[in-house]
């Protein structure tokens, strides 16, 4: 019984880690903005006043979250719900304007108006568009467009998709509500200025303003399940109790508390909160059914951990060595860049003077192993441009390291039995 | 058959004289108001029935039902509308406005499963206004109306009816208490001329023979609409659907019963004057195996229908052809001129039909040769050579514009819809339009809510305040030009929001006034707007679609227009071209010619060019496009702060929503920035929404403390407030950039650099250094909100960085943080 129980509940937390529906109060102090935004749409829909709006704000921090719950407010309202129609448009789907315009007219449902006819051409929809769009007056039904990832619309050709949403917003035709959605402040100058003219310049900004006390508030709200939230049956209830006591408990855990910290000092969002959680929540089990503070570190290991160290784990230790040599050579030549010869003498003078268990590497051999370093991007050609390296024979090729002593040392630390005179050698350049 | 077409200065015209004497019924619902239910019991379920018609518009679709009777619900007024077989309609027009079409309903079908698809066919009427005053006859009786005896569509919505209204073939009684409208028809007009059906009938006083005759005119005239529409009256009448209709019941009947006496009698004379239009049905049927694709409105198959007719009325000899056979070669080149679009249009559709290709490539280059030696024709017209033809011909010689007297509904719709005007284009085609709202607007009832829709953009003001001088420049300019009959060029830049359009749109509105009242030329208008435009060559297209109606390629279009700007004898064009750079190409050969037209001798083409930049003619144009355009230029500056004051007050006036001081406040603060007026109202009304929302305030208007909320909205950068409200790591971040900045004296670093400063400043304030995975994730934040610049490209710790915000700036955002 206990079972179906945890999977209603993990089901619930795992809708909320995934970004559907992330529980409400989280987003209290977006309070004012929410009512600024509103209180726009209102005027829209009631009084068919057009306008637009951008929403700023640094990457989840809540923007799309406070959108969809300003228009499903919106909704709530019958008289509104019958009369607005929103279009939807995401910069990362509707890469140019002649999707996106294929995208509103689909929205709009007006192929109806068309029957079964197929558009030829670009210029055809964009004029079937305008016709549609501009033919109405403040009688028509208001439109609602939502454009995520505005900035990405600034990138069309010649910004031919919002020059007419916003000239149109101007013009007293349609009413509309041209709503942009992006985490760039610098959007304001991506507009062309005929573009930014007809733009109403309403901007509201969003960001983070937790504690981190209200952080640890949230990663509460996160995982706690509301009783009210599902069918008050008894066991239900004696489940959630359980549960959320459970909660209650991680988030005084200090180990948790740690883990909590170092994300939060990192970002203030919620995206790297639900990754955290997105683990330990999926490794819930009849056998595992609460979660521990070692699941949370589980998660943050992975989440925390180093690509780059990681990827020297899966290395030979005659690459390995090579590393050790190029970033030997970074550091006596302060970061300027080496070639192959350079570190395949800095390795033979290893190998030859030092080390006894490495044998005696062909040439051939140390290029095949320095070539898929490069392979794996631990190092690359010096140059920015690229012009002119491609003619340079390889061996000779300036090359600069991409893995930071920090990181070499924490794989050298891990590398599971690495010679010890490989680990000494990496720790002092001195041969 | 529709051989002339009508420019649409023609149609204008023909709309004035409408406007001066229609009478008008009840006011138009919009079309989507009505919805339209039919009673089931009218179906006709008749096996035979169906069968008949099914076969005569070649389509064995189930779906396919046929109605005696349908009833018409308005949605808003819930009235019903009883629509039976032979009734007859009136039919809005496609425009919208109060134009109707009288027609009398001869079948209804609905062709698929919605109600949506339920179409009539109808057979047209025209009104007296319809027809230009040197047509009509001298006696008019009153609702005199004229049934159309050239080819017209005859398939429209349902919903497209109006209300109902008889068609009497008796001069009008006394009978004025009927609620229905009542027509009479006594005779018949091809576009060309009318047939007095009195006068075969000897005026006899009860006219089904003649009504018959009429009808037979059709019927011989549309035996390939028959094929291809499935919609012709007789198609209908001769399956006997009608015999359910009230008032036209005796009428049909009588057609019916003498259709075939009087069918070889009127023959001949009627089939001289339409000679290329007309042939049998059977011969159609030889010619043209026409395939009809189960929905009729298919597009290919329509375009194949063309073909086919084109095909047919040109290549095959007419049934009777020794009677006329030089008039025919001339017509059909009259006809082809005014089509000269039509041979490419079928080279196009050739390719979707199913006809053989070979048969019609001879047929086009038959057209083509027509078409070329089309304007020696025609011009040995105009000047009157050749007066041997027949009395119609010769009417049409003595008409000083060719097609003018063209006023069919049909051929107007269809000038509008395509060139190939002898696609038979269905009234089903709605513009597409929103849905009107479904709630009722709500009016600005508060002081503030008043205030912010006279400050809103869209709101017109009475007068444009500011600009007096600019619009008189425009206006005299223009006036000038089309009163003189001349062309010319005119370019007006200024930066965006200082009126530029706006002017032009007052200019223009006086100018109509000025048309109306003070007998100024009529004038086209035609706009294009390079925004709209997904390429420069589609200008050619938008600007022939508004001046005739016709749709073309773009290069195709750009030969029409040159076309069209050398004949002589046009009304003068005002062509108005806004967002003229976007018009640039590398050729500039679009720029070219929308500047090279009015240089033509007959063109009588003004352009008035639009754009941001003072120094585009010298920047960007070729000398020779420049030099087109000319020297007329007009500077819109930017508003001073005085300009931008005077225009908030204006919009306020009355209303006391707004202090002196912060109208000044906001004129000042625009007029510093940018003298944009769209800005400035901007301001103004987000200053009101505030103002409203704070409770604080007693006052009743807005006040200086708004407006500054207001401005710092719009003007003041969030970059601080974003850096403030950034994480730990974040903030560390920046200072170890400008460390980095400060240790290098560069204003660039690489991002290895910059993490060795983070690792040790976070030592510094006592936080385990995060790795570097985690510290790049840092960067891509601050990069992804453009704080930092991070150049793109897989660099990884060697990709340079640059602060996207000031070193002063990022220092004082973190001030407290490092206090």
């Amino acid at each position: 019984m206990t079972g179906t129980l945890l999977v209603q509940a993990q089901d619930i937390v795992k809708r909320r880690l995934c970004g559907n529906s992330l529980p409400v109060q989280l987003f209290s102090n977006l309070q004012s903005a929410e009512t600024d935004i509103y209180n726009l749409l209102k005027r829209t829909v009631e009084y068919a006043e057009s306008n637009s709006l951008l929403i700023i704000g640094p990457k989840s921090c809540g923007k799309s979250t406070l959108i969809k719950k300003v228009v499903s407010r919106v909704k709530k309202n019958e008289n509104a719900a019958k009369n607005l129609l929103v279009v939807n448009l995401n910069g990362y789907m509707q890469t140019d304007d002649r999707i996106a315009l294929d995208e509103i007219t689909r929205q709009l449902q007006l192929e109806n108006t068309i029957g079964d006819k197929v558009f030829g051409s670009f210029a055809e929809t964009l004029s079937f568009l305008l016709q549609a769009l501009r033919t109405g007056s403040n009688e028509s039904q208001p439109i609602l467009f939502l454009l995520e990832e505005f900035d990405l619309f600034a990138q069309h050709k010649n910004q031919t998709l919002l020059y007419n949403l916003f000239d149109i917003a101007q013009a007293g035709l349609t009413p509309l509500a041209v709503i942009g959605v992006t985490c760039r402040i610098d959007v304001m100058e991506l507009l062309e200025k005929r573009v930014k003219s007809r733009f109403s310049h309403r901007q509201i900004f969003i960001c983070n303003t937790w504690t981190f006390k209200e952080y640890v508030g949230a990663f509460k709200d996160c995982l706690q399940i509301k009783v009210e939230e599902k069918k008050k049956k008894a066991k239900w209830k004696i489940f959630l109790a359980k549960w959320n006591k459970n909660i209650d408990m991680l988030s005084e855990d200090l180990t948790v508390l740690e883990i909590l910290e170092k994300q939060f000092l990192i970002s203030q969002g919620l995206s790297g909160l639900q990754k955290l959680l997105m683990y330990p929540v999926w490794l819930l089990s009849n056998q595992h059914p609460l979660i521990t503070p070692a699941d949370i570190e589980e998660s943050a290991k992975s989440l925390f951990a180093d690509s780059k160290a990681n990827i020297l784990h899966g290395v030979s230790v005659l690459e390995l060595c090579l590393i050790i040599s190029m970033n030997h050579l970074m550091i006596i030549h302060d970061n300027q860049p080496f070639n192959f010869h350079m570190v395949y003498n800095e390795f033979l003078k290893f190998s030859q003077k030092k080390s006894h268990i490495l044998h005696n590497y062909s040439k051939a051999v140390v290029l095949k192993a320095f070539e898929h370093l490069i392979e794996l991007e631990l190092l690359k050609t010096r140059d920015h441009s690229g012009i002119g390296i491609s003619k340079i024979q390889k061996e000779y090729q300036p090359m600069v390291l991409l893995v930071e002593n920090s990181q070499l040392l924490e794989a050298i630390g891990k590398y599971p039995g690495c010679p010890t005179d490989v680990k000494q050698w990496a720790q002092s350049s001195i041969v | 058959m529709s051989t002339v077409r009508k420019s649409s200065r023609n149609k204008e015209q023909v709309k004035k004289e409408t406007a001066a004497q229609k009478t008008q019924p009840a006011a138009f619902d919009e079309e989507s108001d009505v919805v339209y239910s039919w009673e089931k019991s009218s179906e006709i379920t008749n096996s035979h029935e169906i069968k008949k018609f099914k076969s005569l518009i070649n389509t064995d679709s189930k779906s396919l039902r046929l109605y005696r009777t349908i009833v018409l619900t308005n949605l808003d007024t819930s009235a019903h509308l009883k629509v039976s077989v032979g009734d007859g309609v009136h039919i809005a027009s496609e425009d919208g406005d109060n134009d109707f079409y009288i027609a009398r309903v001869e079948a209804m079908y609905a062709s698929g499963p919605k109600s949506s698809d339920m179409s009539a066919i109808v057979s047209w009427y025209f009104k007296a206004s319809e027809i230009p005053k040197s047509k009509l006859p001298k006696q008019l009786l009153p609702n005199e109306v004229f049934l159309c005896t050239a080819k017209a569509e005859m398939d429209v919505d349902a919903e497209t009816i109006i209300n109902k209204c008889h068609i009497s073939n008796t001069p009008m009684q006394q009978n004025d208490e009927k609620t229905e409208k009542i027509y009479f028809c006594g005779k018949s007009f091809d576009g060309k001329r009318f047939k007095n059906i009195k006068e075969a009938q000897s005026g006899s006083p009860a006219p089904p023979p003649e009504k018959k005759e009429t009808r037979r005119e059709i019927l011989k005239k549309s035996d390939y609409v028959v094929k291809t529409t499935m919609t012709s009256p007789v198609s209908a009448s001769s399956v006997g659907m009608f015999d359910v209709s009230s008032a036209a019941m005796d009428i049909l009947h009588n057609d019916d019963d003498s259709d075939a006496a009087s069918f070889s009698d009127e023959e001949n004379e009627l089939e001289k004057p339409q000679l290329p239009t007309m042939m049998k049905s059977d011969e159609v049927k030889d010619v043209a195996p026409l395939k009809v694709d189960k929905r009729s409105l298919n597009v290919l198959s329509k375009k194949t229908l063309v073909v086919t007719m084109r095909k047919m009325n040109l290549a095959t000899p007419p049934p009777d052809k020794e009677n006329q056979p030089p008039d025919m070669v001339r017509r059909s080149s009259r006809l082809s001129d005014k089509k000269l679009v039509l041979p490419v249009k079928i080279q196009q559709t050739a390719k979707l039909s199913d006809y053989d290709s070979d048969d019609l490539s001879d047929d086009l280059n038959d057209i083509d040769a027509v078409s070329e030696s089309s304007d020696d024709v025609t011009s040995e017209d105009d000047n009157g050579d050749d007066v041997t033809d027949e009395e119609s011909d010769e009417r049409l010689a003595k008409r000083p514009k060719r097609g003018k007297n063209m006023t069919s509904k049909a051929r107007q719709l269809r000038q509008r819809n395509d060139v190939t005007s002898f696609v038979t284009k269905t009234r089903k085609k709605r513009s597409p339009h929103i849905q009107p709202r479904k709630t009722p607007l709500k009016a600005a009832s508060s002081r503030f809510e008043k205030a912010r829709e006279n400050l809103h953009v869209s709101a017109v003001p009475d007068a444009l305040p500011c600009r007096e001088n600019e619009f008189q420049t425009i206006y005299s300019f223009i006036e000038g030009k089309i009163s003189s009959g001349t062309g010319g060029c005119m370019y007006i830049s200024g930066v965006p929001g200082t009126g530029k359009t706006a002017t032009m749109t007052e200019v223009l509105s006086s100018l109509q006034r000025a048309v109306d009242d003070d007998g100024l030329e009529a004038f086209d208008y035609v706009e294009i707007n390079g925004m709209r435009l997904t390429e420069p060559h589609q200008a050619y297209v938008s600007i022939l679609k508004q001046l005739t109606g016709t749709k073309a390629t773009a290069d195709h279009a750009a030969q029409l227009l040159t076309k069209h700007f050398n004949q002589r004898g046009k009304k003068t064009t005002l062509l108005v071209v806004d967002e003229l750079d976007l018009l640039w190409t590398k050729k500039q050969d679009v720029m070219y010619h929308i500047f090279d037209w009015p240089s033509h001798r007959h063109a009588r083409l003004i352009v008035v060019a639009i754009a941001n930049t003072m120094d585009l003619p010298e920047r960007l144009m070729m000398n020779r496009v420049s030099s087109r355009l000319g020297l007329t230029r007009l500077s819109f500056l930017p508003y001073t702060f005085k300009q931008l004051q005077e225009i908030i007050t204006t919009r306020l006036r009355g209303l006391e929503a707004f202090d002196a001081d912060a109208v000044q406040l906001v004129a000042r603060k625009v007029a510093a920035v940018s003298g944009d007026a769209r800005r400035c109202l901007d301001v103004c009304r987000r200053a009101i929404e505030i103002a409203e929302k704070d409770k604080r305030s007693t006052k009743a208007s807005a006040s200086i403390e708004h407006v500054h909320t207001s401005l710092q909205e719009m003007f003041a950068s969030p970059m601080v407030k974003l850096i403030r409200h950034s994480s730990t790591h974040e903030k560390i971040f920046l200072r170890s950039v400008v460390a980095e900045f400060r240790r290098s004296g560069l204003e660039e670093a690489t991002v290895g650099l910059v993490l060795q400063h983070h690792v040790a400043l976070a030592k510094l304030e006592g936080l385990p250094p995060p790795n570097v995975t985690s510290l790049i994730k840092v960067c891509n934040q601050l990069a992804a909100s453009r704080v930092v610049l991070l150049e793109t490209g897989r660099h990884d710790i060697y990709a340079r960085i640059r602060l996207n915000v000031s070193v002063d700036d990022v220092l004082f955002a973190l001030s407290d943080y490092a206090s």
